[in-house]
């Protein structure tokens, strides 16, 4: 509770959804749209974070894969696999997960700041932690979850 | 005018006669005028030519002397002597130094000579030398005349005067006049065209002549002729020994009328040749014309009746106000066959059947119709004859079958056996009455024959019970020995049904290997209507498991949904709390759906395993039942064996038999004798049964049936006597009598 701060605003609605055996949550203010997964079209020579592009009611938008960002073991094509499409620094884009769980709400007692991990390890894209039930909620921000180079690919993407 | 040539073939070949012929006669004259007037133009020149040579020659002389006097002197008489001729000498410069009018000398020969071309050859031959050829027209004191001109060579002679510097030294021109040639061409073309005029006029006379009497006059003739034959006239006839085109149109109109007039007599003869009535409409049904047989008909006569009466005021039948063939055939030409109407005749209507056609000219218009009528009075009497004779018949008929019915119930009586009835007499002395006399005498004979018979039946029976009797005592020798036999007899009998006991059993056995092996297929069909019941079973779990997917599909949409519910919700901020919970709410629905269609699939795998496990079984079930036919197959070709033993076991106790049956034919001769007796008698006694029987079943009368009936138990008492007595005599170790009298 000491390392509040300035990080009041971390309460309110998030959406939350399972990665492998984890529970995720970013925040619902930035999701504009839950869709399923459809087969998604490969761009050659993209990093393999960025899955392919889809065309969601006439918006070509690009996915890409939290299991890869995350180092995890990519799965065979799921049907039951989601699709959450977030705006992250103002581009719209979808994040490709296993299933998505609910909307919360998430009050200051149910959070609690990121433990400083090793510094080697780079994970600035954790918010805090959350609770709800007894689980353990990992809040993700979605901001600094890509990279520069991603970024920039996914412009190129975009823009082409 | 334009009309005369239209109308009339003769005006047409006047003005074609009057432009051909004009035509070319004046084109003959104009040739003729120009050829004389040509000539003699030529003729003149030649005149003119002499002339001037001959001048040429007379003052050539004087000339070459240089004797200018002589010179004049023989102009002047030229002057003198011919009239209308004028002589001109001209020097090379065109100056006159000769003239036969002295009052031309001296001045220049253009004066003179008026015609532009002559001044033109006149230069050319006095620098050249060169002759015209050809005569000039000229003017001579305002009158026509022609000019000649022939050139004065410088010859030796006169070289001593003009040197030889040139070749000419002048002309001579001579002038004279033609206004006798131009008056002589005049009245030339005058004649000409006074003959040509008559010629036109003669042959424009000529051909029309020709050409009114060869095609106008005939032509018009056949016109005529034709008109009349339009107005219906074919008396008209035309003869012609020509053979052109006109003469070939006469015969083929000759022919044509022919034709015409063969047709319309053919069509008379047609009309008077039908002997039925009938009468002819034009299209308003007034008649126009009928025959001589409807005259009769109607009893009208024609001159009342032709164009003056309406086929329906004649003719009354349905046929014209429902169904009049002749308003059907203005709409479709159809024609009408045999319908039945009535005629007013004189007093009384007759009936007829009418047949019309439409009549029509070569255009297919109406223009009348045919009406044929058919007299059928005759046929409705005879059609009435024949229904009161089918009545009579009728009446005939039922009768015949009432007296006959009465006969056949009399007989099935006699058939029961029954004699004492009669058949009724009717006394109509018929050929039925006779056939029921017959009947009832021959009743009464054949019931006289039966009371006879039965009387006779009676006292044969009374002596076969008789003969029975004393045949009683030869019985009892015989019984004695057949009792030894009867013993062995028995032996083997039981022997032989053990045996066949045996036999029976095996047969047992083998129905109850059937009834197992039935049994047994029962099981493998109803094991087969398991499988198929388990085989619509997965099938039908198939179809849950595809429902279920579908439930899952639309949970799945629904949770999808509900999610992105919740975040706009979210998004909305504090105005989406209510909405967040509903979202909410729908969410744990789905998800709570989901994990039901989860259980269902479960549980129906669960089911399909056990449904297959089950499969699995019946078949292991219908292996076994298979192996129990087998099994049962094979027990079934024991009990054929045994039962073969059997049989060869039936053998050896035929053998014994036999020598049995060799024993016992020492005792069948003795019993013979006995027997045959026995037999005789059984057999009066039967045959007397028979009798009695036979004639027991006839009722000749109600008295005699009683009387029988105490005869009948007089007969039974004596056969009951007989068999007592046999019984009573028999000894009391032979227990089996009737045994004894089976063997």
């Amino acid at each position: 509770m000491e390392e509040e701060k300035g990080q009041n605003q971390l309460e309110g609605y998030y959406l939350t959804f399972r990665l492998a055996d984890e529970v995720y949550a970013i925040n619902a203010i930035k999701v504009r749209e839950i869709t399923r997964y459809q087969k998604v079209t490969r761009v050659p020579r993209l990093s393999p974070v960025i899955k392919g592009i889809i065309n969601l009611r006439g918006t070509i938008l690009p996915i890409f894969d939290l299991r890869v960002k995350f180092d995890l073991k990519t799965k065979v094509e799921d049907t039951k696999a989601m699709v959450i499409i977030v705006e992250i620094l103002g581009r719209l884009m979808g994040v490709l997960v296993d299933d998505v769980i609910d909307v919360i709400y998430l009050d200051d007692s149910s959070l609690q700041a990121t433990p400083s991990l090793s510094p080697k390890i780079k994970a600035d894209f954790i918010k805090a932690f959350g609770k709800k039930n007894d689980d353990l909620i990992i809040l993700l921000d979605m901001d600094k979850i890509l990279s520069l180079e991603e970024l920039e690919e996914i412009d190129a993407v975009n823009e082409a | 005018m334009l009309h005369l040539i239209r109308r009339y073939l003769r005006a047409k070949i006047l003005l074609a006669l009057i432009v051909l012929v004009t035509f070319i006669m004046g084109i003959v004259i104009y040739i003729n005028i120009h050829s004389q007037e040509r000539s003699l133009f030529k003729k003149a020149h030649e005149f003119s030519s002499d002339i001037a040579r001959l001048t040429y020659a007379g003052i050539k002389r004087p000339m070459a002397r240089g004797n200018s006097e002589m010179v004049e002197e023989q102009l002047r008489h030229i002057k003198d002597s011919m009239e209308g001729v004028e002589v001109y000498i001209c020097d090379f410069d065109k100056k006159i130094i000769y003239a036969s009018q002295p009052e031309a000398i001296n001045h220049p020969i253009s004066e003179f000579i008026f015609n532009e071309e002559a001044r033109k050859y006149l230069e050319e031959m006095l620098e050249t030398g060169h002759t015209p050829s050809m005569a000039f027209e000229e003017k001579m004191s305002k009158k026509p005349s022609l000019a000649v001109f022939l050139p004065i060579f410088n010859e030796k002679r006169c070289y001593h005067c003009h040197g030889t510097s040139r070749k000419v030294l002048g002309g001579l021109i001579v002038k004279q006049s033609i206004t006798g040639i131009y008056d002589t061409i005049n009245s030339l073309r005058n004649h000409n065209v006074l003959i040509g005029i008559g010629g036109i006029l003669g042959l424009i006379c000529l051909g029309y002549f020709f050409s009114v009497k060869w095609i106008s006059r005939p032509t018009r003739e056949l016109a005529e002729k034709t008109a009349r034959i339009a107005e219906g006239d074919f008396s008209v006839s035309t003869t012609t020994d020509r053979e052109d085109s006109i003469g070939i149109l006469i015969k083929n109109f000759n022919i044509m009328t022919k034709k015409i007039k063969d047709q319309i007599e053919y069509a008379n003869s047609l009309k008077f040749s039908i002997p039925e009535p009938f009468f002819i409409t034009d299209p308003d049904f007034t008649i126009t014309y009928m025959n001589e047989a409807l005259e009769r008909l109607i009893g009208h006569p024609r001159s009342e009746v032709e164009g003056k009466k309406k086929c329906y005021e004649i003719v009354k039948s349905d046929l014209c106000e429902a169904d009049c063939f002749f308003k059907k055939a203005v709409k479709s030409g159809g024609v009408i066959m045999g319908r039945r109407g009535n005629v007013k005749g004189d007093g009384r209507d007759i009936p007829v059947i009418i047949s019309g056609a439409p009549l029509k000219d070569s255009t297919g218009r109406i223009w009348g119709g045919f009406h044929f009528l058919r007299d059928i009075s005759m046929e409705v009497e005879a059609e009435r004859a024949i229904k009161e004779a089918a009545a009579k018949e009728e009446a005939q008929r039922i009768y015949l079958e009432r007296r006959v019915k009465k006969l056949a119930d009399l007989f099935a009586k006699i058939a029961q056996g029954d004699l004492t009835g009669r058949a009724e007499m009717e006394g109509k002395g018929d050929m039925m009455d006779k056939l029921t006399h017959h009947i009832n005498e021959m009743l009464d004979n054949i019931s006289k024959i039966i009371e006879q018979a039965k009387e006779e039946a009676l006292l044969v029976a009374e002596r076969a019970s008789e003969i029975s009797a004393n045949n009683q005592d030869l019985s009892k020798r015989t019984q004695k020995q057949a009792v030894s036999v009867e013993e062995v007899s028995a032996a083997i009998q039981e022997m032989t049904a053990i045996i066949n006991q045996n036999a029976k059993n095996t047969a047992e056995v083998n129905e109850l290997a059937r009834l197992a092996v039935n049994a047994a297929k029962e099981g493998g069909k109803i094991a087969m209507d398991a499988i198929s019941s388990m085989e619509r079973i997965e099938k039908m779990s198939n179809r849950i498991a595809e429902i279920v997917n579908l439930v899952n599909e639309i949970t799945f949409q629904t949770k999808l949904l509900s999610l992105n519910a919740s975040v706009e919700a979210a998004r909305a901020g504090e105005q989406g709390k209510g909405f967040a919970v509903i979202a909410s709410e729908i969410k744990d629905l789905a998800i709570r759906s989901t994990e039901s269609a989860q259980d269902i699939q479960s549980l129906l795998q669960e089911s399909t395993a056990k449904v297959s496990e089950g499969i699995n079984f019946v078949n292991a079930t219908s292996e076994n039942l298979q192996k129990i036919i087998n099994h049962i197959t094979k027990v079934s070709e024991l009990i054929a064996e045994i039962a073969m033993a059997s049989k060869q076991q039936t053998k050896e106790i035929e053998h014994i038999n036999e020598t049995v049956t060799e024993i016992n034919k020492v005792i069948q001769q003795n019993a013979a004798f006995v027997e045959e007796l026995t037999s005789a008698s059984e057999r009066l006694s039967n045959e007397a049964d028979v009798l009695l029987e036979l004639t027991r079943g006839f009722v000749t009368s109600e008295t005699s049936s009683t009387e029988v009936k105490e005869r009948e138990f007089l007969a039974e008492h004596l056969i009951k006597k007989a068999g007592l007595k046999e019984v009573a005599d028999s000894p009391r170790d032979l227990d089996s009598g009737e045994k004894f009298e089976e063997f």
